[in-house]
């Protein structure tokens, strides 16, 4: 099927990525700008092991489609971490243990830095309705809450003392295995 | 990994020019709101259409004003509005058990209203269908649910937001060929889980419209669901009255999840109005209720269960908008 250029804005990169009208998000995130990070798991819209945020909404990336995602701000797994040190949410998710397997993890965080962005100080019930579309097959999902509690007291700590850790490096392409959807990262130049 | 079908995609930027495309397209497509139903529908091979019009790139349909909600609002849009929900207060707790705080973020209004009709013979994968045999509502001559039946499907209506829009009296709005129309959400449904309601194919969805004096009912839904973080309903009962005391002035009833659209009880709740909101009056209703339906085995749980349970869910709103304390 034909293919299309679809222009895609991620973790403040901007790729040019082939994709057919009926490939996802997920997809064109995977295979075409070899960004791994974010899993496919259901595929089915139960499990959030592909969220990723659009325009800072954490959203389903395998039920939406890429040419939907056109001209939107992305923000996968691999745009949180600082070049030496990791995002407060993944330093805390990797600490109280919330991570074992980690295949889900990255959804887990992706979710829990929308939250933290809306609500700095969320109760234990608030991060539960959260993460509520977020499955983990092995935490038993107390220690993801206890992440999710130390991510946010280091974030207010951070915002009142230090410079607070932002996102926003653009990951590097990886290496591009070929699936069917191919993209490449423009120039600097081009990145917005 | 569940891979989507091959279809064109059309991003419409108007009403007009979406209605213009469905016509192009010759009932040979679908709509598509979030996505967070049909996509399913289609990874899953289900009456796949080679043409899918996006509505998403459609401002008019993304307009909330003062009791009129937009096909396009998403779910957590009208989460979000604190106005909307001090109006009509059931909302907050249908939306916040309505699916998953992830699908709430692109699921839309439109898309909830007319999501498609579930069964555990249909939503399954093709390579589980073929096996199985396939069913009247794709690709099979009969229903596998309902033996024997050639002419109706029983699939489950499972959407959450419909029955409670109908309880505070909304009209709906749709944009087709012919131009606009207005109906009561109530007389939208059609009984069969294969055409489910009036809509023409090539309609839009514009928006919901609740009326003035919705604002002044007092309104319960309760879902019973098997799983408590997301979950499609098993049965659920909406209900609005307006009180004088404990005097019923209005009534109306909605049994949901339990027939392939949700029941609108208009009969039933008509026989209570004059009557005092006491345990008496509500046991009566709620054994009315449970008698009324007929569910079949589309979904997870037995429908002789499901049936018993509209009566304690119906009971259960009942008490709510009585201001019992207990109600869950
Ligand atoms: C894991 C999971 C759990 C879920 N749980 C629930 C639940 O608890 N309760 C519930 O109610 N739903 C649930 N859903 C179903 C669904 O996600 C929601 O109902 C959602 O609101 C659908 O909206 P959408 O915009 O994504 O619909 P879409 O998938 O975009 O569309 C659904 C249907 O509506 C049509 N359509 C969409 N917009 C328009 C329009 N403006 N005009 C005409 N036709 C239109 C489409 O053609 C399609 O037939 C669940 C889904 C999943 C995957
Ligand atoms: S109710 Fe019957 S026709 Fe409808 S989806 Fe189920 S098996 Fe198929
Ligand atoms: S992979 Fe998207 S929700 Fe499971
Ligand atoms: S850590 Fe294994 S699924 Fe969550």
């Amino acid at each position: 099927m034909k293919r299309t250029l679809v222009t895609l804005h991620v973790n403040g990169a901007t790729w040019e990525v082939a994709v057919r009208p009926h490939d996802t998000l997920a997809l064109a995130l995977r295979d075409g700008c070899g960004l791994t990070g974010t899993k496919i798991g259901c595929d089915m819209g139960t499990c959030g092991c592909c969220t990723v945020l659009v325009d800072g909404r954490p959203v389903l990336s395998c039920l939406t489609l890429a040419l939907e995602a056109e001209g939107a701000r992305i923000e996968t797994i691999e745009g949180l971490a600082g070049a030496e040190r990791l995002h407060p949410v993944q330093r805390a998710f990797a600490e109280c243990g919330g991570s074992q397997c980690g295949y889900c993890t990255p959804g887990f965080v992706m979710t829990s830095v929308a939250l933290l962005r809306d609500n700095a100080a969320p109760s234990r019930e608030e991060i539960k309705a959260a993460i509520a579309g977020n499955l983990c097959r092995c935490t038993g999902y107390a220690k993801i809450v206890d992440a999710v509690e130390h991510a946010a007291a280091d974030l207010r700590a951070a915002s009142t003392g230090a410079t607070p850790p932002t996102g926003g490096r653009g990951d590097s392409g990886g290496d591009q295995d070929d699936a069917g959807i191919h993209g490449r990262r423009q120039p600097a130049a081009a990145r917005r | 990994m569940m891979i989507l079908p091959e279809f064109e995609l059309l991003r419409p930027r108007s009403v007009p020019e979406a209605v213009a495309a469905a016509r192009a397209a010759r009932g040979r497509f679908d709509f598509l709101g979030g996505g967070t139903d049909l996509l399913c529908n289609y990874k899953w091979g289900i009456n796949v259409q080679p043409t899918v019009i996006s509505l998403r790139h459609i401002a008019e349909l993304r307009a909330r004003t003062n009791g009129s909600v937009g096909g396009g609002v998403t779910l957590a849009e009208l989460e979000g509005d604190e106005d909307f929900l001090q109006d009509f207060p059931a909302f907050r707790r249908t939306l916040a058990r309505l699916a998953s705080p992830l699908i709430r973020q692109t699921g839309t209004l439109a898309g909830n209203v007319l999501v498609d009709t579930r069964c555990i013979w249909l939503n399954q994968t093709q390579f589980a269908r073929a096996a199985l045999g396939h069913c009247l509502k794709a690709d099979g001559p009969e229903c596998r649910v309902v033996k024997g039946s050639t002419d109706r499907c029983y699939a489950n209506y499972s959407g959450d937001l419909a029955p409670v829009f109908m309880v505070y009296g909304a009209t709906v709005r749709l944009a087709g060929p012919q131009g606009e129309r207005v109906l009561p959400l109530s007389a939208f449904f059609a009984l069969d889980g294969i055409r489910r309601n009036v809509k023409a194919k090539d309609e839009i969805l514009v928006s919901l419209d609740l009326p003035a004096d919705a604002r002044t009912l007092r309104a319960s839904y309760q879902k019973f669901r098997v799983r408590e973080a997301w979950d499609f309903p098993e049965l659920a009962v909406a209900a609005a009255a307006r009180l004088d005391g404990d005097r019923i002035e209005e009534l109306h009833l909605v049994a949901n999840a339990v027939a392939s659209i949700p029941l609108w009880m208009e009969d039933l709740a008509r026989g209570y109005v004059g009557r005092t909101l006491d345990d008496a009056t509500i046991d009566a209703i709620a054994n009315d209720m449970t008698r009324a339906v007929s569910p079949v085995r589309a979904t997870l749980l037995p429908p002789s269960y499901r049936k018993q349970m509209v009566g304690v869910m119906t009971a259960r709103a009942l008490r709510e908008i009585r201001g019992d304390a207990t109600a869950a």
